[in-house]
């Protein structure tokens, strides 16, 4: 019996499921991720991960934090050009008004419409 | 469609569109031009609100940058907001674009300005920002620094990165800018000449090709340099013949100067590939520096070149590089944004430094603060949603233990029975699975 017991206390201190560090759960998840082959580059990353949510959810919360990150400003010069086409025409346009102008012009047609949907 | 459209408020005014309604809906009275613009307030008001609500959901991260318009030679603000919209695609919206004085350009005011736009029109909270995106202009870099201390990383953008790159190569190689304005000298006479550019026009018709134009660069940008240098080449030979008719057009470019253009063309290519492919506003962009990196510096190193210039340009670049992108692979954010990518993980890493040990670390610090979110929003549903998650999470590794060590699980089992007693949180793991 007290071999027994001995024995599988060390088990369940090894075992993986009686992990409790963060570290170590990361640790594993880390293992099962790269254990999955790379997708293809058209692939939609966002997609993978939705599978991978249920045996990575440690990681699977990190990388939603961390993909909505921009590696360049490239999107607010976008704003500038097309600010730059509405200021060639109308260049009297108070500037309060025209951010706003600017600011429901980026907002996506879904997500507007929801919105205005909502609001009613 | 005043928004969307970008109409100015008075189109009720406009003879054209007064028609078009009334054919459209005879009974309805379009509203005055002041009632318009009122209206047009409240609504953003109401849509504002909207987007606050579903923006306050997730993490964002934030972009921003300076402009003068050159109209009415005004300094804008320009911020733009990016976020998950349904767990399967990114979306992004502009915040604002601010009105600045050339006295408020000091980091401290700038500070100020993001505060205002970010936390108190749009009710962002610092915390959720993850990283803000600037260029390379130190008052900017400053800016994040003092807006984002621990949570908020600092990223500089990489389109800017390559921008300066170019620019610093360029002004090292000064063999190369002799043809560079030969060739722009060129562009501009035909783009002055009308004959000039009609007879080029004619040239390419009668070789059945669609008429092509030459292409006029902009300072500001190393881009249109490379469009421009591309389209020269393109229908260099169609300008050679055009251009002999004329007395007044200036020198054509030699044979010599047209083979290093082409190999100046092929070693900056890479580059404005690099540009493009981080620039996607909907896709992960972050996660694709570091990669592109890597690709520029493997396709610049395959390209041969012949001539001396185009050598040394080809040294210069990469020194260049060197000197920009040595340090990518430790920032860290963009590093977590590589390996978190499904489609590079850490396949484009060169450095020793991330390790399976590091990356854990680096995780283990972003997870962190997700937890201190969560906990900190003390409501039920969020903490049923983490012991659910730790739950799962348990059952799901005693799985894959089973499969991977089957003799020790029938051993612990076997233990398990023997001293149930003892155990009860493992009994209860093995009946849900």
């Amino acid at each position: 019996m007290d071999e027994f017991q001995a024995e599988f206390n060390q088990q369940s201190s090894e075992c993986p499921t009686n992990v409790n560090s963060l570290g170590k759960k990361l640790r594993i998840e880390w293992d099962i991720y790269m254990s999955m082959p790379l997708i293809k580059y058209e692939n939609n990353p966002f997609i993978e991960w939705q599978k991978m949510k249920i045996n990575c959810p440690l990681l699977f919360e990190i990388a939603m934090k961390y993909c909505v990150v921009m590696g360049t400003s490239v999107p607010s010069e976008r704003v500038f050009s097309k600010t730059g086409r509405i200021m060639q025409t109308r260049c009297n346009l108070d500037p309060e008004r025209l951010s706003k102008i600017t600011v429901l012009s980026s907002i996506n047609d879904k997500l507007l419409l929801n919105i205005l949907r909502q609001n009613e | 469609m005043i928004a969307k459209d970008l109409q100015p408020f008075s189109i009720v005014g406009d003879v054209g569109f007064k028609y078009f309604t009334k054919t459209l809906c005879p009974l309805y009275a379009l509203p005055s031009v002041t009632t318009l613009t009122r209206k047009f307030d409240d609504k953003y008001v109401d849509i504002v609100n909207g987007v606050k609500k579903i923006l306050s959901n997730g993490y964002v991260s934030i972009t921003m940058d300076g402009w003068t318009e050159k109209h009415t030679s005004t300094n804008y603000l320009g911020v733009t907001c990016h976020f998950l919209a349904n767990e399967c695609e990114l979306d992004s919206i502009t915040l604002k674009l601010h009105n600045i004085t050339a006295l408020q350009h000091s980091s401290v005011n700038l500070l100020n300005e993001l505060n205002d736009i970010c936390c108190i029109e749009w009710g962002i909270k610092g915390e959720k920002i993850v990283s803000i995106t600037t260029d390379n202009a130190s008052n900017m870099v400053k800016t994040t620094r003092l807006f984002g201390q621990d949570q908020t990383a600092s990223v500089r953008c990489f389109a800017h990165k390559l921008n300066l790159i170019v620019g610093d190569a360029f002004e090292l190689s000064p063999f190369i800018k002799p043809v560079i304005t030969k060739v722009r000298h060129i562009v501009t006479w035909f783009r002055q000449t009308i004959a000039a550019s009609e007879r080029l026009k004619n040239l390419q018709k009668d070789a059945e090709l669609q008429p092509l134009r030459l292409i006029q660069d902009v300072d500001v940008r190393w881009n249109s340099q490379f469009y421009m240098i591309n389209r020269f080449l393109e229908i260099a030979h169609f300008v050679a013949v055009a251009i002999t008719k004329y007395k007044a057009a200036p020198p054509m470019v030699t044979g010599d100067e047209i083979e290093m253009l082409t190999e100046i063309k092929d070693l900056l290519s890479p580059l404005e590939e690099a540009t493009k492919f981080t620039s996607g506003e909907k896709s992960m962009s972050a996660s694709e520096v570091i990669p592109a990196v890597q690709c520029c510096y493997k396709s610049i190193r395959r390209v041969s070149v012949s001539s001396d210039p185009a050598k040394k340009l080809k040294s210069i670049l990469l020194l260049q590089m060197d000197r920009r992108f040595k340090e990518i692979e430790n920032d860290d954010i963009l590093a977590k944004c590589t390996a978190l990518d499904p489609r590079f993980k850490t396949a484009y890493f060169t450095s020793e430094r991330l390790n399976r040990n590091k990356l854990i670390g680096l995780f283990k610090n972003g997870m962190h603060q997700i937890e201190i979110d969560l906990s900190s929003k003390l409501n039920s549903k969020r903490i049923v949603y983490i012991l659910h998650l730790n739950y799962s999470f348990q059952t799901r590794y005693f799985h894959l233990q089973l499969i991977w060590d089957q003799v020790q699980v029938t051993s612990q089992t076997r233990a398990m029975k023997l001293l149930s007693s003892q155990q009860i949180d493992r009994r209860k793991i093995i009946f849900t699975l």
